[in-house]
């Protein structure tokens, strides 16, 4: 268990882990920053007596927990634990973090019929995504935290149980920021810098459900859309072994504008569409979605559907055997029999 | 040596508990499952605690008493067995530091670790601390008080607006997160993470989660374990389904008795060991050491 050292304290900037790499996400010094907090400056009240003031940093302990993971967090954790990933891909503003703080939300509020709170090792990472959604904000309506191009990958953990058998399952979601999706766009290779894409079991292609609803951006959106399928269909990004979904969210937006039945044919055009070019051996499926609560949707619409696509066992990996069957008689011919036939 | 851990965040009534407890056990005025052991090494805090409690003054959180540890040893009149009972932070405010900052005081952390049973406080008064604002907008558009934004638009087009209104004041901008003012349940679980994260060997335990300030739940005439699956549903779930790693019974528990200050004249004309009451599985309804004696078995 790491010690405390002296320059660790705790950042409010969104997506900065300085806390954890010491690296500061504006590229200041921590004691420049003004987002950075000493321990010291942190959990001292101002009714503190002095005992507690003159605290030295060697009484903490790290316990880890927390802040959202690493990429190397994440290989770390699916490592150790049979854990679900899931790749969210889309532009900025199309509702990834969203997504992800109300699937908490509804975890934690024990609003999903199928699945149970179990925990979560990113609560404090959880909690700041849901912040700006919440009274305690001062907002009078509900916002999520805007991410920028110097946001680091995240990943979001999320450990539930499904109340049928009980099992617990490990969910982990990617939080990218939208603006490496329009880099890929334009650069495509740059696919292959997004690890989670390839490591994933579940790929989920969001469309932004209040472009649909413009007439004046519809189009331009689908053929972005489109294009960043492609992109990943002719990197390698999507495989027999992944599930992919074709999600439309902020589904309350299409459905209360003039555009909606157009803006909704786009879309299931779209879906058809991603299918034919994605082949047999892989099914896009589709799902409308609307994290916030409206006339036409509850709070939440499609959420709970969609994490059960996520939860539902993978497509079996073709089993390849890593040693040749040999043709000719030799002493090991009776162990390699054995091994083929168990495989 | 059982040592359970007494735990919860600040306001959470482990103060007034703890000071009620030990008159109980002292005094023998109700019957109790255990009964006061010995003396600890320092009494000035419990002492102070329990000259309010008795005066039937707000227990609160006691300033300048910050990562004050209060100990109290009891025993089991029926096995004999004894216990030391913790209570590491007076205040609380240092449970709020694993789920804030990702560390623990080192003596938190490691009493935590060897607890063998912990007794978790949460008050039935304090409020909901994570509403969300479509809640409240959905209560709004019930009530009627305020128009939506399709009704806003439609007025706008229809050039409705009073053009000689004054503006409307610019909405606050939002408060910047604060991870120190999380919500209870989510330092309350991450809290309850850490005592079983590595390095540490994931162990079960008991614990006993006390309602505190139970008479303002009573109107609800829910039983304590129902009153938490309905009011705190996160952590309700989360003990639930890991009940591999915490064995639990819910009790609900009136340390003062009542409501103060209102109530303070009827409570100070009763014997203080009358005044507490307890709910909960095999609990007589003054014992306010049922939870802990449960803890012990």
């Amino acid at each position: 268990m790491a010690e405390l050292q002296p320059t660790s304290g705790i950042c409010a900037q969104a997506g900065c882990d300085a806390a954890i790499t010491g690296v500061c996400i504006d590229k200041l010094s921590l004691a420049e920053c003004p987002n950075f907090k000493f321990p010291e400056a942190s959990s001292v009240s101002n009714e503190a007596p002095e005992a507690v003031k003159d605290a030295p940093a060697e009484d903490w302990i790290s316990v880890g927990g927390g802040a959202s993971l690493t990429s190397a967090q994440a290989d770390e954790f699916v490592r150790g634990n049979r854990a679900r990933l899931v790749a969210l891909i889309g532009g900025p503003e199309v509702g990834k973090t969203t997504l992800i703080a109300m699937l908490y939300e509804l975890a934690r509020r024990r609003t999903l019929k199928r699945f149970r709170f179990l925990g979560s090792e990113t609560l404090r990472a959880l909690e700041e995504r849901c912040h700006l959604s919440r009274t305690a904000s001062g907002n009078t309506k509900p916002d999520t935290p805007h991410s920028s191009r110097r946001t680091p990958l995240a990943f979001l953990h999320l450990r539930v149980a499904d109340q049928s058998s009980g099992l617990g399952i490990d969910l982990l979601m990617s939080d990218r920021t939208g603006e490496n999706f329009d880099d890929v766009l334009n650069e495509p290779e740059k696919v292959k810098e997004l690890p989670e894409l390839y490591r994933c079991e579940n790929l989920v292609l969001l469309v932004d459900g209040e472009l649909l609803a413009d007439p004046d951006r519809c189009n331009d959106h689908v053929s972005r859309v489109r294009r960043l399928f492609m992109v990943l269909q002719q990197y390698g990004a999507i495989a027999p072994d992944k599930t992919v979904q074709l999600i439309l969210t902020k589904t309350d937006l299409l459905t209360a504008s003039a555009f909606h039945e157009e803006g909704s044919r786009r879309f299931e055009d779209l879906g058809r569409e991603l299918n034919r070019r994605a082949g047999s051996s892989i099914e896009v499926t589709m799902l409308r979605t609307a994290a916030r609560p409206s006339q036409s949707t509850p709070s939440g619409f499609g959420l709970e559907e969609l994490l059960t696509m996520w939860l539902e066992p993978s497509a079996e990996a073709r089993f390849v055997s890593p040693i040749p069957i040999l043709a000719a008689a030799c002493p090991a011919d009776p162990l390699m029999l054995r091994f083929a036939e168990k495989t | 040596m059982i040592r359970p851990l007494l735990v919860g965040m600040p306001s959470s009534g482990k103060s007034t508990f703890i000071a009620a407890l030990r008159y109980c056990l002292v005094s023998g005025e109700v019957e109790t499952a255990l009964e006061f052991a010995k003396v600890s090494l320092s009494e000035t805090h419990l002492n102070k605690l329990e000259q309010k409690w008795i005066a039937c003054d707000e227990v609160d959180r006691t300033g300048g008493a910050t990562n004050t540890w209060v100990t109290l040893h009891v025993r089991d009149k029926v096995t004999g067995r004894e216990a030391e009972l913790l209570l590491p932070d007076l205040s609380g405010e240092a449970f709020r530091q694993p789920a804030a900052t990702g560390r623990c005081r080192r003596s938190l952390y490691e009493a935590a670790s060897a607890a063998n049973g912990i007794a978790l406080f949460t008050s039935a008064e304090r409020g909901q601390d994570d509403l969300m604002i479509t809640d409240v907008l959905e209560l709004y558009a019930e009530l009627g008080e305020i128009a939506t934004d399709t009704a806003n638009e439609a007025n706008a087009a229809k050039g409705a607006v009073d053009q000689a209104a004054p503006a409307e004041p610019e909405a606050p901008s939002p408060t910047k997160f604060d991870p120190e003012g999380m919500p209870e349940e989510t330092n309350v679980v991450e809290f309850l993470q850490v005592m079983n994260r590595k390095p540490l060997v994931p162990r079960q335990r008991r614990m006993a989660v006390i309602v505190s300030a139970w008479d303002v739940a009573e109107a609800s005439e829910l039983a304590p374990a129902a009153w938490l699956e309905v009011n705190r549903p996160m952590l309700a779930q989360f003990l639930s389904g890991n009940a591999h790693l915490w064995e639990v019974r819910v009790f609900g528990v009136s340390a003062q008795g009542g409501v103060l200050p209102r109530d303070r004249a009827a409570l100070r004309a009763m014997k203080p060991g009358e005044k507490a009451k307890v709910v909960g599985p095999s609990a007589l309804p003054h014992d306010l050491s049922a939870p802990i004696r449960w803890i012990m078995l």
